[in-house]
C-alpha cells in the first residue's frame, strides 16, 4: 500500500535563504503524526508547502502518489486544512461556507457537513465571524471530513484553547483515524502527541532532525541521570547535557550497551527532546 | 523528462473547460450568497448604501433633466459600480491558494463575476434609458454605442478591483502586475464614449464606441492572461 504522504529532500526557500531544506517522512494511511519545533523551526513553512501556500524548491512531494510539484489541484483536493488563522470568508453562516467552498471539491457532500456539524455542535445558521475559536475550529474539520481527505493538515489549532477542549479535540482526531485519512498535526503540546501520535517530527532551525515513530524513539533517545563521573563517561553518547542540584541529566543517543549499572534511565518526553536536540545538528 | 519547478496549473492531461454555462450560474450563485454575506459586514453596508445612493441619484437625473446630463447619469453609474464592486468583492484570497483551483479557473471564475456585474450594470442603464422618452432609433443607437461599451468598462472594475490577499491591498498588483496604464486607458475611453454625444449613426460618431469596445476587449484578455499566468505563492506575496 503506498503512503499517503511522502516527502523527499524537499525544502522551500525564498530569495537567496532556505527556510526549510532536506525534508524527509512518509506517513502511512490511518496514521497521526505531531511536528514538533520550537517558533521558526519550518512547521508552519512545512504546511504551506504541502498546501500551496509556499513553493517547493527541492525535492519532491507526493501525496497519494500524485506529484505536487506537477499536479498541485489534485494534490489539493485529498488535502483538509485547519489552521488557527481565519482564511474563511467570515462573513458567510456555517451552512453557506459550506456549500459554496465544496463545490470546489469533487467529494463533498453537504449532507455529511451539516451532519458533522451537528455532531461538533455548530450552529450551521451561525455566522463563522461569531463562532468561538473552539467551534471555528470545529468548522473546518467537519467542513474538511465533508470532502473526505487523505490528509488532514493542522498548524496549531489548539492554540489559545482549554485544556478541556483539547482534550476533547484530541478525542475527535483519534476518532477520525479510524478511517484511511491521516493527521499531520503542528503542536506545541507535546504531552497530547506523546498520548495520541503515532510518529513525531521534529524541525529545527528549517532542517529535520528526526522522523520517527513513537517506539522508535524511544528506542534510540534515553534520558540518563548520574554522578558527574558517570557523565564524563557517557559524554561522548551525550548530545546535551545539564547540571542539577544533586545529580547531572544528558540525552543519550544509543544502543545502551555503555549504560552501566547506577546511571538512571527513563524514556525521554518530547519536550526533553526538544531542549536537547534543537540546534544541536 | 525535466519536471517544471512552478506548481501552478501543469493538469496537461485534460483540458477543462472554464467558461461553461453551469460555471456562469454557479458563479452567479456564489455572488448571491456573499452578497447576502457581506450585508452583515460596515463594507458591505457602506457598499450597498453607495448602491443605493446611486439609483436615487439616477432616478433624480431622470425626473429632473434629460438625457443630455451625461454626467448625472454617470455619477449614479459609478456609484452603483462602487457599490457592487464593494460588496461583491471580499474573497479571502489565501483560501484561493488553498481550494483545489489552477489561477486559470480563479481568472476565469473572476471573468464571470465581471460579467455579472456588466448585466447589472447594463440592466440599470437599460432601465433609466427605458424611462427616458426617447424614439426608437436614438434608443438603439445609445444602447449600442454607449450602453454596452460603458457597461463593460465598468464592470471590468471588478477584476481591477480583486486583491491577491486578505487586507493586502499593495499587494494587488505584485500578484497580477496589472498595469496602471491599461486601466487608465480603459477607462478613459469609457468615460469618453459616455460623455461625448452620439447625435446620428454618422460613421464619426461610432469611432469612440468601436475603440470603447476593443479597449475593455483588450483590458478584459489582458487581465485574464495576467491572473491566469500568475506564478506566485501566497507567501511570496
Amino acid at each position: 500500500m503506498q503512503p499517503i504522504l511522502q516527502i523527499e529532500n524537499a525544502g522551500a526557500e525564498r530569495g537567496s535563504s532556505f527556510w526549510l531544506r532536506d525534508v524527509n517522512l512518509t506517513l502511512e494511511a490511518g496514521t497521526f503524526m505531531g511536528v514538533i519545533g520550537r517558533n521558526g523551526a519550518g512547521k508552519t513553512t512545512l504546511f504551506h508547502m504541502l498546501c500551496g501556500l509556499s513553493r517547493i524548491s527541492q525535492g519532491n512531494v507526493r501525496l497519494n502518489g500524485i506529484n505536487m510539484g506537477q499536479e498541485p489541484e489534485r494534490c489539493r483536493k485529498e488535502i483538509g486544512t485547519i489552521f488557527d488563522d481565519e482564511y474563511f470568508r467570515l462573513d458567510l453562516s456555517v451552512k453557506y461556507a459550506g456549500a459554496i467552498y465544496g463545490t470546489y471539491y469533487e467529494r463533498y457532500s453537504q449532507k455529511e457537513f451539516l451532519s458533522y456539524c451537528r455532531q461538533f455542535q455548530v450552529d450551521p445558521l451561525q455566522n463563522l465571524r461569531k463562532l468561538s475559536k473552539g467551534n471555528y475550529m470545529k468548522f473546518q474539520l467537519a467542513f474538511a471530513l465533508a470532502h473526505h481527505p487523505k490528509l488532514i493538515l493542522m498548524d496549531e489549532p489548539e492554540a489559545g484553547l482549554d485544556p478541556v477542549f483539547r482534550r476533547e479535540w484530541m478525542n475527535l482526531l483519534y476518532d477520525i483515524l479510524e478511517g484511511e485519512c491521516s493527521i499531520l498535526f503542528a503542536t506545541h503540546l507535546t504531552e497530547e502527541l506523546e498520548q495520541y501520535a503515532d510518529q513525531v517530527t521534529m524541525l529545527s532551525k528549517g532542517r529535520q532532525i528526526f522522523s520517527l515513530t513513537m517506539p522508535e524513539i524511544e528506542e534510540r533517545y534515553k534520558i540518563v541521570r548520574g554522578s558527574k563521573t558517570q557523565m564524563d563517561y557517557l559524554n561522548q553518547y551525550l548530545v546535551g547535557r545539564r547540571s542539577m542540584e544533586h545529580y547531572e541529566e544528558g540525552l543519550y543517543i544509543g544502543d545502551g550497551q555503555e549504560l552501566k549499572p547506577g546511571i538512571s534511565v527513563s524514556r525521554p518526553a518530547l519536550a526533553e527532546l526538544l531542549y536537547y536536540l534543537d540546534g544541536k545538528f | 523528462m525535466k519536471e517544471k519547478k512552478s506548481g501552478i496549473s501543469h493538469n496537461s492531461d485534460k483540458r477543462e473547460k472554464y467558461f461553461t454555462l453551469k460555471k456562469f450560474l454557479i458563479t452567479g450563485q456564489e455572488m448571491l450568497v456573499e452578497m447576502r454575506g457581506s450585508f452583515h459586514t460596515r463594507r458591505g453596508k457602506a457598499g450597498l448604501g453607495l448602491f443605493l445612493a446611486g439609483i436615487l441619484w439616477g432616478i433624480w437625473a431622470i425626473e429632473e433633466s434629460d438625457l443630455t446630463e451625461f454626467f448625472s447619469l454617470f455619477n449614479s453609474l459609478l456609484w452603483c459600480t462602487m457599490g457592487i464592486v464593494m460588496f461583491l468583492n471580499q474573497e479571502n484570497h489565501k483560501l484561493m491558494y488553498l481550494l483545489p483551483i489552477s489561477r486559470k479557473e480563479f481568472a476565469a471564475a473572476q471573468i464571470q463575476r465581471m460579467a455579472w456585474v456588466f448585466l447589472i450594470i447594463l440592466a440599470m442603464q437599460t432601465a433609466y434609458l427605458g424611462c427616458m422618452r426617447m424614439e426608437a432609433d436614438e434608443l438603439w443607437r445609445i444602447f449600442w454605442w454607449k450602453i454596452i461599451p460603458v457597461s463593460g468598462t465598468l464592470s471590468i472594475a471588478q477584476i481591477t478591483a480583486a486583491k491577491p490577499a486578505k487586507n493586502s491591498g499593495q499587494t494587488g498588483d505584485k500578484i497580477y502586475q496589472l498595469s496602471y496604464g491599461a486601466m487608465i486607458a480603459v477607462f478613459s475611453m469609457g468615460l469618453l464614449n459616455f460623455v461625448i454625444e452620439a447625435d446620428s449613426w454618422n460613421l464619426w460618431y461610432g469611432i469612440l464606441p468601436v475603440l470603447n469596445y476593443g479597449a475593455n476587449l483588450w483590458a478584459v484578455f489582458y487581465l485574464y492572461r495576467k491572473i491566469g499566468s500568475a506564478d506566485v505563492y501566497y507567501d511570496e506575496l
